[in-house]
């Protein structure tokens, strides 16, 4: 009888390009694509060796749509709702990104009014997309209370934009030159109180969970990621932050009126899952910052410029256009031969660049952890695949 | 017929030396070093950027007349400044090395490339579909039309074009200094 179970599965395509090892006591053993660990269609090959792994690498693909494609088939405004899909919990950066490139391209004038309304509607959604982050990673450590609380938290902040934006989570607000409708006194208001409830939220958040004796053994040491492999796999974000390095779109390459709010980059230096986690909660407080500051000195003004263009042609040429987004750097190459659709769209996911370090830092490490460093790599799916 | 078919004509020739007066390009296009290399100075390029502490940001491709044009972008985390680096590509043989052995990941951004224009990176460890369906059995889905195509001049018009040696020392100066050269907010 033959007991070696390789033999006995040749597996898919990925599963038997995979399977060439020289050790035969190990077991190959596939993670996903449903496993509720990894948060959307994402398949990680493992061979591990009783619960350790030996070598990890993830397959991609299974919800990609080709974006990229859509962006060449469509014009500039059709494309509008499209960016939001790919990351739909900070949908908004992502639809910030694309506007963002034709602007540049086109060297159209956002009015001041409409820089700060974009300030505080993208910084509300990072905050939801951490919370987000926050209950489900815990859930994936075995948690289920503070999925509540955050969601608690996050159904308030979609009231918020709903009113303004119309959707609750594949935002398109963003237009060329400016946004598609005004704020009012009553989002201004509402925004305020939800910040000042998050502060307070903040204390109980840390108490609940972070403090946590049973957390703590969860994520502290776990998945280290050192400086120089985030550089060697292009991490940003709070990944890149998480292991000590200061680096922010948002002040790297100041775009908006980001420069002008007093907020600090979080940085935690252990590298580890702990770091991440710490990093992302900070930021949650920052961005609460920068939204009372934008509230409190918001402009008069238009809030689209009245000769912004509603069906762009942009000149021939190419820019880059990147934004903070909450996973890290979002980037678009846009490419124009002048016509009204794009001559090519590139996208850059951060979770894409930002996954790609995982097979490194996950050998020799226990499955339950690789599940924690997945986790605190927060990452959505549709946005790797696009 | 003949003669609406030649109207549009006539009008395109008197737009294009307009749109080019007019055009001076975006004040500022992202970039603050943009160099066209030849496929055979990549290597060498990439580890000067490597040394000077740059991280990949992504590979980007393009289908135009000429081939396929890769374009690959870094960034730098303690002094920012984005550095792109083109390089042309024949279509009936792009092959390219790859630059997986200076920056392991490259080589999602290779695969990337592979999948959608079938540039072949040698050297990849794993030049297997990434986010395509490894049973598609056509043609790479970024690849254009014959009549779509655009050449070189049409969409990065009036800009130079031409390689530029990586064995000069100004170009190794250029990388080492690059920086963020304009702000958006003070323009």
């Amino acid at each position: 009888m033959n007991l070696d179970l390789r033999l006995d599965t040749s597996g898919d395509f990925y599963a038997q390009k995979f399977q060439p090892t020289k050790r035969d006591d190990t077991l190959i053993l596939n993670m996903g694509p449903q496993h509720p660990s990894t948060h959307g269609v994402l398949r990680i090959l493992l061979e591990i060796d009783g619960e350790y792994i030996v070598r990890a690498d993830p397959v991609l693909g299974y919800i990609h749509r080709m974006h990229e494609k859509m962006a060449e088939i469509m014009t500039y405004p059709q494309y509008l709702p499209n960016p939001s899909r790919t990351d739909y919990l900070h949908a908004l950066a992502w639809g910030w990104a694309h506007v963002g490139a034709v602007e540049r391209l086109m060297d159209i004038e956002v009015p001041e009014r409409a820089e700060y309304i974009r300030v505080i509607t993208c910084e509300l959604n990072r905050i939801s997309s951490h919370l987000l982050w926050w209950g489900a990673y815990l859930l994936d450590l075995g948690a289920f209370t503070p999925i509540m609380y955050a969601f608690d938290d996050r159904e308030r902040i979609q009231d918020i934009l709903q009113r303004i934006t119309g959707s609750r989570l594949t935002y398109c607000y963003y237009r060329f030159g400016g946004v598609s409708h005004d704020i009012d006194q009553r989002f201004i208001e509402e925004t305020k109180t939800q910040c000042a409830r998050m502060k307070d939220r903040a204390k109980m958040f840390k108490d609940l969970v972070t403090d946590n004796f049973i957390l703590r053994k969860r994520v502290e040491e776990i998945g280290e990621i050192p400086l120089d492999t985030c550089r060697k796999y292009g991490a940003t974000g709070p990944v890149l932050r998480g292991s000590g390095l200061a680096y922010d779109t948002r002040r790297a390459e100041p775009y908006s009126v980001y420069d002008r709010f007093d907020y600090k980059i979080p940085t935690h230096d252990t590298c580890d899952a702990m770091g991440r986690y710490l990093v992302r909660m900070d930021e949650i407080q920052e961005s609460i910052q920068i939204i009372e500051q934008a509230l409190d000195s918001l402009p008069e003004g238009n809030f689209i410029h009245p000769k912004a263009p509603k069906r762009p042609k942009p000149p021939a040429g190419d820019v880059y256009f990147a934004v903070e987004g909450g996973r890290g750097k979002i980037g678009m190459h846009l490419v124009s031969d002048g016509g009204n659709k794009p001559y090519r769209l590139k996208l850059r996911a951060p979770g894409f660049s930002n996954l790609s370090l995982f097979s490194e830092i996950a050998q020799g490490t226990l499955i339950a952890d690789a599940v924690s460093i997945l986790g605190s790599l927060d990452l959505v799916i549709p946005e790797i695949d696009r | 017929m003949s003669d609406t078919g030649a109207k549009p004509d006539n009008a395109e020739g008197k737009k294009t030396p307009a749109a080019k007066k007019k055009n001076n390009g975006p004040k500022y296009s992202g970039y603050d070093l943009d160099c066209f290399l030849s496929p055979q100075d990549v290597l060498r390029a990439v580890r000067e950027l490597d040394q000077s502490g740059f991280f990949l940001e992504d590979i980007s491709c393009l289908d135009i007349q000429e081939g396929l044009f890769l374009v690959y972008h870094f960034d730098r985390y303690e002094q920012p400044g984005r550095v792109g680096l083109r390089v042309l590509l024949d279509r009936n043989n792009p092959e390219i090395p790859s630059i997986f052995d200076i920056y392991p990941g490259a080589a999602w951004h290779e695969r990337e490339c592979f999948d959608f224009f079938g540039v072949r990176f040698t050297d990849h460890p794993n030049l297997i579909p990434l986010l395509l369906d490894p049973d598609y059995k056509g043609l790479p889905p970024l690849l254009k039309d014959e009549g779509d195509r655009q050449g070189l001049e049409q969409i990065l018009p009036e800009r130079d074009v031409s390689p530029v040696s990586v064995q000069s020392q100004e170009l190794i100066q250029k990388i080492h200094d690059c920086s963020k050269t304009h702000d958006r907010t003070q323009s």
